[in-house]
């Protein structure tokens, strides 16, 4: 494989893995925290890209604006579908599973809603637009500021909720909740609260992730839908309770779908139409080996606790 | 007027009767001990009261207000906390994080606030003052950095009192405070009781099966039998019941 191809993927690996991370805490928060494996949370991701395609149209703007954008309508999407479906339905004592149903059918509405806009408005496979400037060229492998905004931005993100979970009054309540949440009942944890700020956290940072991705590829009803299984397998390397298991995660899952796949393609004639399979067989083959994920290879007093 | 007041309390779980018309009061200021051999009643009765099991039948009244039907966050926050037989802790959590989780109206627990610290840490500094003072009052203060879990079973009673505490309670109930804990510190936390009644008028309601160590520190004592009220009475009044002695101690 030639160095040049590699160095791409490699860039491409820390591109989408920071993306995939931030994707994927989010659903490690909504599983500890909630109780929820958050199938729309696919959505979430999407109708961020939608609100900053749709800002970025209005003309030049200041892509902090933008991200702002897709972080509100993105919070407010997830907290309307935690007040509307989930709440009441855990209020009525429904099972785990008949919740992750209710999780796909609230996906499904999302995505169809968004259909709709995008078919209205013709937005169809539209890139959010910024200005593209090349930033850095040696050979094949160009570095343009869509990299400068998209691996920082994530990184940046992910770190700043690690430090959130862990060094703030919210966090140390979220952590309580994630632990036992009968007992933040009995001890005066606000739990509803907490739970509302968490929705607001985990949807604000899905709609950032969408307006990202959105950047380096063209925004579509689809997009956050096609980049879940990758994003699950992230959550699940990281046993979906691992704040550091589940980064690691991601970038492990972004590595096998651009470096490995690449090696595969160009060794062994393995076709790229076979990249989506990636993500499955790693969920696949972790389950059978490592049903815990990473989580035991970090020290865990920190992290969310189950 | 009782802080504590419950008129014919009754539990059925599904045929069982576990509490059965029982009325008792709790005066402000005191510490009152609930005794009964196993299965009598008394844990459901203090669940009852936090609000944790569902009344069927009787009323609860405190402080003036009916709590019958508040859920147990409405009654920790009406100033009623317990603390648990098997000690209900965050174990992966520092004894100051313990401490602090109960703290009402914090700044830092506001998304829009928590990502600047400076707009909550001089807030959030103040409450770990109070924290450290708590856990200086229960013995716990060296231990402010300790994991939880790496704290023994009488020091894990001691938090859980600690954090009671930060809710600023006016009733703590306590389901065995000393069970599976040392004899010396069993003596100790009961002092520490004492001293937290008469330095800040808390009133205690405990069940305790070590009666040696309650009976030096209570002003009153109820005894169930089979969801039932034996007997209540003074310590002495209950060390010399015949009634009791034959159910309890087999007499």
């Amino acid at each position: 494989m030639p160095t040049a191809l590699l160095v791409t993927s490699v860039v491409n690996t820390i591109q989408i893995g920071s993306l995939y991370a931030l994707m994927a805490l989010g659903i490690t928060l909504t599983f500890s925290v909630i109780r929820l494996p958050n199938f729309a949370h696919a959505e979430y991701v999407t109708v961020g890209a939608f609100a900053a395609l749709i800002v970025s149209l209005s003309g030049e703007v200041n892509p902090i604006v933008i991200m702002a954008a897709a972080f509100v309508v993105g919070a407010l999407v997830a907290l309307v579908s935690h007040l509307v479906v989930f709440k009441p339905l855990e209020g009525r004592n429904v099972s785990l599973y008949t919740l992750i149903l209710s999780s796909f059918a609230v996906g499904l509405i999302l995505r169809y809603i968004l259909f709709m806009i995008a078919d209205s408005f013709n937005l169809f496979d539209t890139r959010i637009r910024i200005p593209l400037q090349i930033i850095y060229r040696e050979g094949a492998l160009i570095l343009t500021n869509v990299f400068a905004w998209v691996a920082p931005t994530s990184i940046a993100l992910v770190l700043l909720l690690t430090l959130l979970l862990n060094g703030t009054p919210l966090g140390r309540e979220m952590r309580a909740l994630a632990n036992n949440i009968s007992l933040a009942r009995v001890i005066g944890i606000p739990v509803e609260r907490v739970k509302n700020y968490t929705w607001i956290l985990v949807g604000g940072l899905a709609g950032v992730a969408g307006a990202l991705w959105g950047l380096q590829t063209a925004v579509s009803p689809l997009m956050g839908w096609v980049a879940i299984l990758s994003v699950f397998a992230a959550a699940i390397l990281g046993g979906l309770s691992s704040f550091s298991g589940t980064i690691l995660g991601a970038y492990v899952v972004a590595f096998s779908e651009n470096t490995v796949m690449l090696f595969l393609n160009f060794n062994f004639g393995v076709d790229l139409a076979y990249k989506p399979a990636i993500p499955f067989f790693i969920i696949i083959v972790v389950l059978l080996i490592r049903p815990q994920g990473f989580t035991e290879l970090f020290n865990r007093s920190r992290d969310l606790q189950r | 007027m009782p802080l504590l007041e419950l008129k014919g309390v009754r539990k059925d779980y599904g045929g069982l009767r576990a509490v059965d018309d029982v009325s008792l009061h709790v005066p402000e200021g005191a510490i009152i001990g609930l005794i009964g051999p196993n299965g009598s009643g008394k844990s459901t009765l203090i669940n009852l009261i936090a609000g944790t099991t569902d009344l069927s039948a009787g009323r609860i009244v405190f402080d003036g207000d009916d709590i019958s039907d508040y859920s147990s966050d409405q009654v920790f926050r009406r100033g009623i906390a317990r603390g648990y037989q098997e000690p209900s802790l965050y174990f992966k959590m520092t004894a100051l994080d313990n401490a602090l989780l109960p703290v009402k109206g914090q700044r830092g627990e506001d998304p829009w606030y928590a990502p600047w610290r400076r707009r909550w840490q001089a807030q959030e500094e103040n409450h770990a003052r109070s924290a450290i003072d708590v856990l200086e009052q229960v013995r716990l203060l060296q231990h402010y950095d300790t994991l939880a879990s790496d704290l023994s079973g009488g020091q894990m009673k001691l938090l859980e009192i600690a954090r009671a505490l930060m809710g600023e309670p006016k009733l703590l109930l306590l389901d065995e405070p000393t069970a599976g804990v040392a004899p010396k510190l069993a003596y100790e936390i009961f002092q520490q009781i004492g001293r937290l009644r008469d330095d800040h008028g808390i009133t205690f309601l405990i069940v305790e099966h070590r009666l040696e160590i309650l009976f030096d520190f209570v002003d009153y004592v109820y005894v169930m039998h089979l969801g039932n009220l034996l007997a209540e009475g003074s310590a002495d009044d209950i060390a010399k019941h015949a009634t009791v002695r034959e159910v309890y101690f087999g007499e």
